[in-house]
């Protein structure tokens, strides 16, 4: 009686698609594979972004998915992560094995600063108030000279981690999906957990998690600071990745665009977020940049899910499972999984 | 009779709306307690004062002899409390609603729930002591399906189930029957009776007379903030004031 | 720091004001009556600046222009309400911010599509030639945007306290149910408030544009300034939209004076979050925010 068991039988009673931990296994070794097959620069390129990306998404996801506290200032930690690891590898000429840690940890310490007060808002206040801070962040960005504001910051050393160099393409693509997955198993560690229950359980019913003995505000800075430091990791890699940053990187666009990723994946769902990562981030490079129609095209994607896809992705999957489910099983499955199968 | 909980003055005001207008009562140790009155009488509001979701304007709240009024409400270790509108934790199962109940005090652990230090440890026994509650609850049938997909009778016992893991010696009712069936109340009041039997004090809100009169030993009786019963429970349901007091309003119960 | 000084960066700062106290009014009388925090309002200013402009280069007289202006943009808001905003439950507010906020994002970029980047400006009313007020030379532009205001101001008080229309769009703001079961249609209300604010965005679209321009982007710091009038003054306050306007439009050009040109950019967001942390009723007072 091991994880297999627990895995085979959900406790959502779906039984259509193979273990999920086969599926995730094979994409995690295709997703592996890839530079094998590929070798065009160009689609290494996009997929590497998406890792980076997808660093940030998960912290988001266990922050708005799972404890329903919603960020639109998310870019702010990013340009963080960015600047701080840039320049310390500039200024300070230390290597990339301290500056990015250092990245997250300041990422932390900010976002655990502004987290106490910021979170005691919800809904609308909570959106607007991390909106302009974001925005703050984002004049800050641009107007201080040592970040070269939005002429930019050139020369970032590349991506060097002591003796291991990754500026190679699949060096990178290999170095930036590791700590993707890396990051993905520490969000589902805590989703797992009992820290991810009580978490969703702030995010469903905020009054009851209190009074049945949950910190709120405790939980809420720390999931916040866990996920602004991921921000600030994702901006790290960014920064050394492409060696070159400007302040304009790191506006509302970005913090809009993480939470669509989030959403459009099904909002607690990491599988879904990591397939809408990909997908938003490549679908641009590969239409040769929408140019002018993105926002057109990002803000119908919006539209369009939140009217009628609430879910997202792994909404989607789970809608297409169930009905799998319901048509193939011809008796009503019902079957209780209490202590005896766990 | 030891005193468990004892109220002193309490008094709330919104704005222009006094919702509680110094009232102050004793709960013994032990017994049930029912708190009724017409809509609007500042019942919840009393329960909210109880639990720390709402600071009083002017009064105390003292517990065992300890002033907990200004306590936040998740250091309340000794009370357990289900809503009059029920609350469970939507997008969850019923199990995890319960374990919910059980983890939720203590250092936070990211770290460690991150790293997965002491997992299987943790996890067994939060899932041991939900199953034990589930088991008394009557909710194993269920108890993996997500409690928004249940009947309501079914998640006022997962509410009653998540207060009941703190372990609480002090439990708060808002309307827990409200709602539900005969057989389901009859139910609800084997719990309520068998809590008394574990040596709990119990406060319940309820509009429910039969309910009422079959559990409680003590009343008390609120009408427009003011506390206008406080004793026996047959002798306050045909009290005079009280009567009036239901009578005047729109709700006219009992 | 001399009288001209102050009457001048005043006067800008209380025409700023009104402009944004129109926007926040637009965005109040939404929220208030369809329930809408309407992401996209600083669209609609953009828009009603940007069609009012292309009718006067086509050769229409300026009047007709705004006029025109404000009415497409009206008739055009309440489409796309029917169409999206309509069609999700009142019951999830997310929701619906989402969905204004997408056609934020998709309405800016139509903007920049249909109008390209280049910043226009609509003729200044009454032309150029600055007036004088006691030593200090005041755009004539600014008073104009401030008589606009002010008589906007006056034609929404008839309109709440004149008309039925009004009436029940009051009743709605102030108690959905009862208004409901006074036999007031609601749905409509909601409707009719979402496009009011969208004409009240535009007219502030007309009258800003000789003064500060108007490009496809102006549209979210125009949304983010309602926003943070709103929440200044006293959100769901049309009083405090307008007093949060005013104040805001003050605190700008106040600030465009005294500190480095980019960073006077980070006032609007600055007071907004102070507010919401540490005095969220505003200036006047809020139902919403207490």
């Amino acid at each position: 009686m091991g994880w297999w068991d627990r895995v085979s039988s959900p406790s959502r009673r779906t039984r259509r698609l193979p273990p999920r931990a086969l599926l995730g296994v094979a994409v995690v070794l295709t997703a592996l594979a890839i530079p094998l097959f590929v070798g065009d620069r160009f689609w290494l390129n996009l997929l590497t972004l998406s890792w980076i990306n997808l660093v940030a998404v998960l912290g988001l996801v266990l922050l708005f998915g799972h404890a329903n506290q919603i960020s639109f200032g998310h870019a702010a930690f990013v340009g963080i992560g960015a600047y701080v690891s840039g320049l310390a590898t500039m200024e300070l000429g230390v290597s990339l094995l301290v500056s990015v840690p250092l990245a997250m940890a300041v990422g932390w310490v900010v976002g655990y600063a502004l987290a106490r007060p910021v979170l005691r808002l919800h809904g609308l206040a909570l959106a607007m108030a991390t909106l302009a801070l974001g925005e703050l962040f984002f004049i800050v960005f641009r107007e201080l000279s040592i970040t070269g504001g939005a002429n930019g910051l050139p020369g970032i050393s590349p991506l060097v981690f002591g003796p291991l160099d990754l500026t190679a393409p699949e060096g990178a693509y290999w170095g930036t999906l590791a700590v993707a997955l890396a990051t993905a198993v520490l969000c589902h560690n805590v989703i797992r957990s009992r820290v991810g229950r009580c978490l969703r359980a702030i995010g469903s019913a905020p009054t009851a998690a209190t009074v049945s003995g949950i910190d709120a505000a405790s939980y809420k800075a720390a999931i916040f600071a866990f996920s602004t430091s991921l921000a600030a990791l994702s901006g790290a890699l960014y920064a050394h990745y492409v060696t070159f940053i400007s302040s304009d990187s790191f506006g509302l666009p970005l913090s809009i665009l993480l939470v669509i990723m989030v959403v459009v994946g099904g909002v607690r769902s990491l599988w879904g977020a990591a397939a809408a990562t990909v997908g938003l981030t490549i679908l641009p490079g590969y239409l040769g940049g929408y140019g002018e129609y993105s926002g057109l095209i990002y803000g119908a994607l919006l539209v369009l899910v939140f009217m009628y896809l609430s879910g997202g992705v792994a909404g989607l999957v789970e809608t297409v499972n169930q009905e799998l489910t319901r048509l193939s099983v011809p008796k009503r499955p019902q079957r209780s999984t209490p202590a005896e199968t766990r | 009779m030891t005193e468990a909980l004892e109220v002193r003055g309490l008094t709330v005001r919104f704005g222009g709306l006094e919702a509680l207008g110094g009232v102050s009562f004793a709960v013994a140790d032990g017994a049930i307690t029912a708190l009724i009155g017409p809509n609007g009488a500042g019942k919840t509001t009393c329960l909210n004062v109880l639990s720390g979701l709402q600071k009083p304007t002017a009064g105390a709240v003292r517990y065992r002899g300890r002033d907990v009024t200004a306590l936040a409400p998740h250091r309340r270790q000794y009370l357990g409390r289900t809503f009059q509108i029920v609350a469970p934790f939507d997008g969850m199962t019923v199990e995890e609603n319960i374990q919910v109940g059980i983890e939720a005090r203590g250092r936070i652990g990211l770290g460690r729930a991150a790293l997965r230090v002491g997992r299987r440890r943790r996890e067994r026994r939060s899932r041991e002591r939900a199953a034990a509650l589930i088991e008394r609850m009557n909710l194993a049938p269920v108890a993996s399906r997500l409690v928004e997909t249940l009947p309501l009778g079914h998640q006022r016992l997962v509410e009653f189930g998540r207060a009941l893991a703190q372990d609480p010696e002090l439990l708060l009712l808002d309307e827990a029957a409200s709602g539900l069936s005969g057989g389901e109340m009859e139910e609800l009041a084997g719990q309520v009776l068998r809590c008394r039997d574990e040596g709990r004090t119990v406060v319940l809100i309820e509009h429910n007379m039969r309910f009422v009169t079959r559990l409680a030993d003590h009343l008390l009786v609120l009408d427009r903030g003011n506390l206008l019963y406080d004793g026996a429970t047959e002798a306050g349901l045909t009290d005079p004031a009280v009567k009036a007091a239901y009578l005047g309003s729109t709700n006219g119960a009992a | 720091m001399d009288l001209q000084f102050l009457i001048q960066n005043g006067v800008t700062g209380i025409a700023n004001g009104a402009v944004y106290a129109l926007i926040a009014l637009g965005f109040t009388l939404t929220y208030n009556a369809s329930r809408v925090a309407n992401f996209a309002q600083g669209q609609f200013v953009v828009l009603g600046g940007l069609i009012a402009i292309t009718l006067v280069e086509a050769g229409a007289p300026l009047l007709v222009g705004a006029a025109a202006s404000v009415i497409a943009v009206s008739v055009i808001a309440g489409v796309v309400y029917l169409a999206t905003i309509g069609r999700v439950p009142e019951s999830d507010p997310f929701r619906r911010i989402m969905v204004t906020l997408g056609i934020a994002l998709a309405a800016e970029a139509a903007l920049q599509i249909i109008w390209g980047t280049e910043a226009r400006r609509l003729p200044p009313f009454t032309g150029d030639q600055p007036v004088d007020l006691f030593g200090a030379a005041i755009a004539p532009q600014a008073l104009w945007v401030i008589a606009g205001a002010i008589v906007a101001m006056i034609v929404l008080n008839w309109f709440f306290r004149g008309t039925r229309t009004g009436q029940a769009m009051l009743a709605v703001s102030e108690d959905r149910e009862g208004a409901g079961l006074l036999g007031i249609r609601v749905a409509w209300m909601s409707v009719l408030a979402f496009v009011l604010g969208a004409g009240l965005a535009a007219v502030a679209g007309v009258m800003v544009s000789p003064i500060s321009s108007t490009v496809y982007f102006h549209g979210l710091p125009l949304t983010v300034a309602a926003f943070a009038a709103a929440v200044v003054g006293g959100f769901g306050n049309p009083v405090g939209a307008v007093v949060g306007g005013l104040a805001l439009g003050l605190l700008q050009a106040f600030s465009v004076a005294w500190l480095p040109s980019g960073i006077s950019d980070a006032a609007p967001f600055a007071a907004l979050i102070a507010f919401l942390i540490l005095r969220p009723r505003g200036l006047v007072g809020s139902r919403v925010l207490t």
